[in-house]
């Protein structure tokens, strides 16, 4: 019994004693999330690094490119990382003080707006990244103290930007009804060598 | 995506017939043999009742239908579930029981198509989470059985339900 407890990855498991797991969030690919038109100048990835959250305009409101199989996803990777208004409410329950930027996406045809939000996350580099991230098929080693067991942080990889939730927050959103997000593996690991989640 | 809710409905009595013999079938396999699965979950259970006290749950976790891992959380609370921040706890993975639930979901979708049109991969993703979390929900039978070698007439209490959501009592050991 003992050497089956300790050997971990023969349960395709892991145990919880060295932290709760994380998976790198992002949009399914079987969805067409709203996808922002004109945007890029106004709001990017580099300027959400850059930029502080008042710095950005009050009202951002933009038109989405139209689409019949367009998705008011929960989650949005373009033009940065952005999660809809339910998705925020949960982060501030595991973040209170985490800051937001609201953008407005409206579908002029069909005549639908959503809120989505852009959250201002800590950054931590990856140790190891595989895949494109936003994608299910990322894999991504993260040092677990540099975490500090945070809800949602972004993860800078040598192939862009991931987000990682931690997964009470992910079933929070997911028991919610969360619509077309994907989870990617994520590998944490301790400085001094051992797996964790 | 609008039209999910019509979609559901109309699937409401072919998904109940689906998930009744589905779960049926997993009790019954895991009745003849409880296979890598049941094993796992015994050595884990062992394991967590060496701490004194409190109450066992076995929750599911909606993201293992998503990575299509099927992981579930085994945890041994000394207090209220979830209550603890860091109880003892392992996600253990039982894949090998759900080969017959992803054919399940694919033919819910399938039979979409003869009445609906324009059945896009999110939809069809969408009728496979909105199967599986109604089997995991349904699953205390399928635990009951992969735990028979375990249970008393007095002990603690092993619970079943949805991570942080409503747990229903399975027995005790």
């Amino acid at each position: 019994m003992e050497a089956t407890w300790e050997n971990r990855k023969s349960w395709a498991g892991f145990r919880m004693s060295e932290g709760m797991p994380y998976f790198a969030v992002g949009v399914d690919n079987r969805y067409i999330p709203p996808s922002p038109l004109g945007c890029q100048e106004i709001i990017n990835r580099k300027m959400v690094t850059l930029k502080k959250p008042h710095e950005f305009p009050r009202n951002l409101l933009f038109m989405v490119e139209p689409n019949t199989q367009m998705t008011f996803t929960d989650v949005v990777n373009f033009p940065c990382f952005m999660v809809s208004s339910m998705v925020r409410e949960a982060v501030l329950r595991y973040e209170p003080f985490m800051r937001f930027v609201r953008v407005i996406l409206y579908d002029r045809e069909r005549k639908e707006n959503r809120a989505y939000h852009i959250p201002f996350m800590e950054r931590q580099k990856a140790v190891e990244g595989r895949g494109t991230p936003g994608a299910a098929s990322v894999r991504l080693r993260v040092d677990r103290q540099s975490l500090e067991d945070r809800a949602l942080v972004e993860i800078t990889c040598p192939t862009g930007q991931a987000v990682i939730m931690r997964m009470d927050l992910t079933e929070s959103i997911l028991r919610r009804g969360a619509l077309g997000i994907s989870l990617g593996e994520v590998e944490t690991v301790q400085r001094d060598g051992r797996q964790g989640g | 995506m609008n039209r999910i809710g019509e979609m559901k409905a109309y699937l409401e009595t072919e998904k109940e017939a689906f998930l009744q013999k589905r779960l049926s079938e997993m009790a019954q396999a895991c009745s003849k043999s409880c296979g890598e699965s049941g094993k796992d979950l015994c050595c884990v259970m062992e394991r967590l009742a060496l701490r004194e006290g409190g109450v066992f749950g076995i929750s599911f976790l909606r993201s293992s239908y998503i990575t299509g891992k099927h992981v579930f959380y085994v945890a041994h609370y000394l207090d209220d579930p979830f209550v603890e921040e860091a109880p003892e706890a392992v996600c253990l993975s039982i894949a090998g029981l759900f080969d017959k639930a992803e054919a399940d979901s694919a033919a819910l979708a399938e039979k979409l198509e003869g009445k609906f049109i324009r059945m896009y991969p999110g939809i069809r993703e969408e009728i496979r989470r909105w199967y599986l979390d109604g089997l995991y929900e349904r699953m205390d039978g399928v635990f009951t059985e992969l735990l028979r070698d375990m249970w008393k007439e007095e002990g603690r209490e092993v619970l079943y339900g949805g991570y942080m959501g409503e747990q229903k009592i399975l027995g005790r050991i």
